[in-house]
């Protein structure tokens, strides 16, 4: 049979447009190596400044396994079995409504805005993602944390109802997530509120059946502290990894706190790191109002001399007066330093508290443990 | 423009004369035929067509429609698509949105769109560049009373080469530098002097072979790699030991860590050791093109075998972070690094920057004026100079703009973080071709109308002597 030619020139034509085509590299060429600055062997979530979504690391105390948590599961609730490898510390759902579901995440990495912005903008389809400020409070295992509730689309489903209780812990954040059909989700908003109010959680225990840690609790001899006394609440949770790294200067003291790179020195002065959501104005404010001054200014905020944090940039905020903290601290005579930077829609800062002429004496070692902050990989 | 002068025109008296003759239908009421004018030969037809007027006409409305239509397009697509389709192509069809005084017909969301096929401004301007050429050129007669004509006619000419030269071998991007720190302490990341600039738009894939003070680097350009959009394309080369299997490439993407919720459409990487990994998110692709940031995933094979795997990611090159992060592997004991980047231009000059100067308008935070003093080595030595809005620095065929700053938020009181100084550099060898054919136009015009002054002067005297 003799095929005509046209069928054989459409056959190459298909061939060259689909499958593998191989493609020649250009001539080397060579380059001074200061001209191509180049990081080399550098982890693909580093070189992608992409945070690690990895579960925290327990504590070397707390290498047990996965945290145990505890409850009280809500009538017409039931359990689910945990799934910790897929961030699911613990599962529950509304009986008899399979399309439910509500899961415990503790302490997954990537911060607040991260997370806002996955729920808002890929599951919710939202555009924009409110600040962080502006939802309502909610408690979550004996802590403060926020509440988000929406209805409408959620991921391909329509007419879906999601409510998210979470809080975090520098740039780790705790989730309880619940989804299902909108009414379902509606009705049940007493029963989600009250389990996450209920929810404990510790290091596996030879007594999983053994009642949650309170806050306060005495603990046995070389415990590792638990609530630590900073009315932070401090449910049965050991301190999360810090995923900053930092050099103390010679004197500061590590205090095994909750709080990140926390250090004391002298009689009362403290350092510490921590994260937070909102604008740099809201919290620049907010440590003014600990030294009792007034809301800054354009021209005073502008005014604020920069010094190196987290490796670039950051806000110096320097003030002296009378201190009074949030948790009841007063110094008389006290300077406050905060060095804070915005990244990605999160504050990072440094903030140093104490009697003036101890901060004083610490002052280029403060600014020298800044300049050494940097994140972990 | 082509004959656009009347008394041109009527200079050109011999050639229309052709024109008309052979226009003239053959016959008529002579009752002794003239002796037959030979039929012009298809050179000549072709001469006439390319010469004429009407063509002129045609091809600047055509070009005043390319106009109006793309800048209604560059609304939604962007001033770069839009240059590339009505500007810098062959043909187009192009959408023209039908309203009434603002109000879409029928309705908003119904809006009715004309289609109108066309020919690229690039055909439009080459034969327009043509007609100028024989029609005022070759048809036109070379006299000294035509000497003003040809003259703005060679400049307009000039004007049109200068556009083709320019679209054809030239290239720019942006090159961005912090102010030098006076102590000499400054901040390793950070980019103080450069000798290289990138491209806005266009990306490349450079291999790049660690040789300790040097790095050898292979570039395959990114019109190659764009059919790894769908396909698998493998990049190779003779003396290289392994060969890379290019895919997944995207031209607007993120990198995302791999977490509980986030379900991904394309590979995982790193996803070992409990790592859950990451993978390269599709965004849409953004109309304004500098703004995309393309990605992709590459193979190292060797023998048929995975020898690595990783993602390459074309984040943007910014003056606060000058290194580059490729995915990196060893073969043979000898390292190597693959980088999606914006293309990269080298400069035979270095350039630093030693003071940027920002002067706002009082009482608001709108500069005014900014400019950036800057220093030029190269081997030849060092200069000083400034740069600010249309004062470029030319260097060679380089030239440098001064285009923005930063950073814009938090200004820059005393004490606070040092500026940056955003620069585009240009590389086109028409750059002053423009000013030239302007200049030659003008002495053309000024020529023609000097003659015709003359002219009428004379015309006059003879007049008042007859009378």
């Amino acid at each position: 049979m003799k095929t005509p030619a046209s069928t054989f020139c459409l056959l190459l034509l298909l061939g060259a447009c689909s499958g593998k085509a191989t493609v020649e590299f250009g001539p080397a060429r060579t380059v001074p190596k200061d001209q191509r600055p180049t990081e080399w062997r550098t982890a693909t979530n580093e070189r992608m400044h992409v945070r690690s979504m990895t579960p925290a690391t327990p504590p070397p105390s707390q290498n047990a396994g996965p945290p145990q948590v505890t409850a009280n599961t809500p009538a017409g609730w039931e359990d689910q079995p945990a799934r910790p490898q897929s961030f699911k510390n613990a599962v529950w759902r509304v009986k008899g409504e399979s399309d439910t579901t509500c899961y415990l995440s503790i302490a997954v990495g990537g911060g607040v805005a991260f997370n806002m912005q996955r729920w808002f903008v890929n599951q919710f389809g939202k555009t924009e993602v409110p600040a962080v400020e502006s939802l309502p409070p909610v408690e979550l295992a004996n802590r403060t944390g926020r509440l988000i509730e929406h209805e409408g689309k959620f991921t391909s489903k329509e007419d879906w109802g999601a409510m998210i209780a979470f809080f975090n812990e520098g740039n780790l954040v705790t989730s309880l997530k619940f989804t299902g059909p909108k009414a379902v989700v509606k009705n049940n908003k007493k029963q989600f509120l009250d389990l996450a109010k209920s929810i404990r959680w510790a290091s596996a225990s030879p007594n999983p059946k053994a009642p949650p840690i309170q806050p306060g609790q005495k603990m046995p001899e070389g415990h590792v502290p638990v609530g630590n006394g900073d009315g932070n609440g401090g449910a049965a949770t050991a301190p999360p990894p810090s995923p900053f790294t930092a050099k103390a200067p010679d004197g500061w003291k590590a205090t095994g706190g909750r709080r990140i790179l926390h250090h004391t020195f002298g009689t009362r002065s403290e350092v510490y790191l921590s994260q937070l959501g909102g604008t740099m104005r809201q919290s620049l404010d907010i440590w003014r109002a600990e030294i009792g001054l007034k809301e800054m200014t354009d021209a005073e905020l502008n005014a604020l001399p920069k010094m190196l944090f987290l490796g670039d940039d950051a806000v110096l905020m320097d003030l002296t007066g009378k201190f009074r903290g949030m948790t009841g601290i007063e110094i008389p005579e006290a300077r406050l330093l905060v060095a804070a930077r915005l990244d990605d829609g999160t504050i990072t800062f440094s903030k140093l508290v104490g009697p003036k002429v101890e901060v004083d004496a610490q002052f280029e070692a403060f600014k020298q443990f800044c300049g050494s902050i940097r994140r972990k990989p | 423009m082509s004959s656009t002068d009347t008394s041109a025109e009527a200079d050109n008296a011999g050639a229309a004369s052709n024109e008309q003759a052979a226009a003239k239908p053959a016959g008529g009421n002579q009752p002794t035929a003239a002796p037959k004018k030979p039929e012009p030969s298809p050179l000549m037809r072709a001469l006439f067509v390319f010469g004429s007027m009407k063509l002129a006409i045609v091809l600047l409305i055509v070009l005043g429609l390319l106009t109006w239509l793309g800048t209604l397009a560059q609304i939604e697509d962007g001033l770069w698509k839009t240059q590339r389709e009505y500007f810098e192509s062959w043909g187009l069809m192009a959408e023209l949105p039908l309203s009434w005084w603002g109000n879409p017909i029928p309705s908003a969301e119904s809006q009715w769109v004309i289609r109108i096929p066309l020919p690229g401004a690039y055909p439009v301007m080459i034969l327009l560049f043509l007609n100028l050429l024989v029609g005022g050129m070759v048809r036109l007669k070379w006299s000294m009373r035509n000497i003003g004509v040809l003259i703005t006619h060679a400049g307009i000419g000039l004007l049109l080469i200068a556009g083709f030269v320019k679209l054809e071998y030239s290239y720019s991007g942006a090159l961005a530098l912090y102010e030098s720190p006076k102590d000499g302490n400054g901040v390793s990341s950070r980019a103080y002097e450069s000798s290289r600039f990138v491209s806005f738009h266009d990306y490349e894939l450079a291999l790049l072979k660690d040789n300790g003070d040097t790095i050898e680097e292979r570039i395959v350009a990114e019109a190659d790699l764009m059919r790894a959009r769908r396909d698998m394309v493998t990049l190779r080369a003779d003396d290289l030991p392994f060969t890379i299997e290019f895919h997944h490439f995207l031209e607007n993407c993120r990198p995302m860590p791999k977490g509980p919720m986030s379900r991904s459409t394309t590979p995982v990487i790193d996803s070992k050791d409990g790592s859950p990994g990451v993978f390269l998110q599709p965004l849409k692709v953004q109309t304004a093109r500098e703004t995309n940031q393309a990605g992709a995933y590459a193979r190292i094979m060797m023998d048929g075998a995975k020898v690595a795997e990783g993602i390459l990611h074309g984040a943007e090159l910014t003056p606060r972070e000058r290194r580059r992060f490729p995915f990196t592997f060893e073969v043979d004991g000898q390292r190597y690094g693959l980088d999606l980047r914006k293309v990269i231009y080298d400069l035979p000059f270095s350039v630093t920057l030693d003071r940027f100067v920002k002067r706002d308008h009082p009482g608001t935070m709108t500069a005014a004026d900014y400019r950036s003093f800057v220093k030029v080595l190269d081997n030849g030595g060092e200069r000083e100079a400034q740069i600010y809005m249309n004062t470029p620095l030319r260097k060679g065929d380089f030239v440098v703009y001064q285009t923005s700053w930063g950073p814009q938020i938090e200004g820059r009181p005393a004490g606070g973080p040092p500026w940056y100084s955003v620069f585009e550099v240009s590389r086109n060898p028409s750059d002053q071709w423009p000013m030239y054919a302007c200049f030659v136009i003008g002495i053309g015009l000024f020529i023609h109308m000097l003659l015709k002054l003359m002219r009428f002067m004379q015309s006059s005297a003879r007049t008042t002597l007859t009378a």
